[in-house]
């Protein structure tokens, strides 16, 4: 993937959604956060994408019930860092 | 390949993954467990036992015959006993209703295809988008795309279904 700053060029769902995963390379994330910056847009369609996503999360949370062993056994998920 | 290390690392987020694809804490229990005994069989390097784990979990689910109709009868019955058992402390109304939102949530996992419903579970997991593109067999270039599709459409039929960010706080 690559990240078109040209003007009138917009990020896809897929870029956006790979910023709010940490999926990009600093650089290009920088590139990406500063074209939010300037593109309302792009910055309104990263919004919904992270509403999306906490939606999806706490319905996901719904679903789950006491890991068997957890009483030994420490939380071993990983939580992304840019949500 | 330390197991001990494995199990303690990686049950866990596996049950989680298991339990929310097939909405059946007993079957998720069963299929984890199978998982790791194969491991211990089939002992591998450390930095391929999870994806290993969770592709072989997947594989699993995907085998059990008797899955459509189980998971048919739990959306029935969800209503019944979801949350009656463990969650004492909570009033019958707040039961009911969370026991509502909790099949209204597994209806709305039941509307993706069976691999977005993967890709959205790994993806909670913290699987990074190389690691799903190999578990599902797609080109890494695409699970952005195909991730992010899925995320709307099952945040879609959540809205439709009324639920929202912070239904389970």
């Amino acid at each position: 993937m690559s990240i078109q700053e040209t003007p009138g060029i917009h990020a896809d769902d897929a870029a956006l959604l790979a910023l709010l995963d940490d999926e990009w390379a600093a650089g290009e994330q920088e590139a990406l956060r500063g074209h939010l910056h300037s593109c309302d847009r792009c910055a309104a369609r990263f919004e919904a994408l992270r509403f999306a996503d906490r939606r999806v999360r706490a319905g996901f949370e719904l679903l789950d019930a006491p890991t068997p062993f957890s009483n030994c056994r420490r939380h071993s998920g990983k939580r992304r860092v840019m949500r | 390949m330390d197991f001990e290390a494995a199990f303690s690392s990686h049950h866990s987020s596996l049950f989680r993954y298991v339990n929310r694809l097939v909405g059946d804490t007993d079957l998720a229990a069963d299929v984890v467990q199978e998982s790791f005994v194969r491991l211990l069989e089939h002992p591998l390097p450390d930095d391929e036992i999870r994806r290993w784990l969770f592709t072989v979990a997947t594989n699993l689910v995907r085998d059990e015959a008797r899955m459509r109709s189980r998971r048919q009868r739990l959306l029935t019955e969800q209503y019944h006993h979801s949350d009656l058992v463990g969650d004492s402390q909570k009033g019958p109304d707040e039961m009911v209703q969370r026991s509502e939102r909790v099949a209204a949530v597994r209806a709305a996992l039941e509307k993706l295809l069976p691999r977005d419903r993967q890709m959205l579970l790994m993806r909670e997991e913290g699987f990074r988008y190389a690691e799903i593109a190999e578990a599902i067999d797609v080109a890494p270039g695409s699970v952005g795309t195909l991730l992010a599709r899925a995320l709307r459409r099952l945040s879609k039929e959540l809205d439709t279904a009324r639920i929202d960010e912070e239904e389970s706080e």
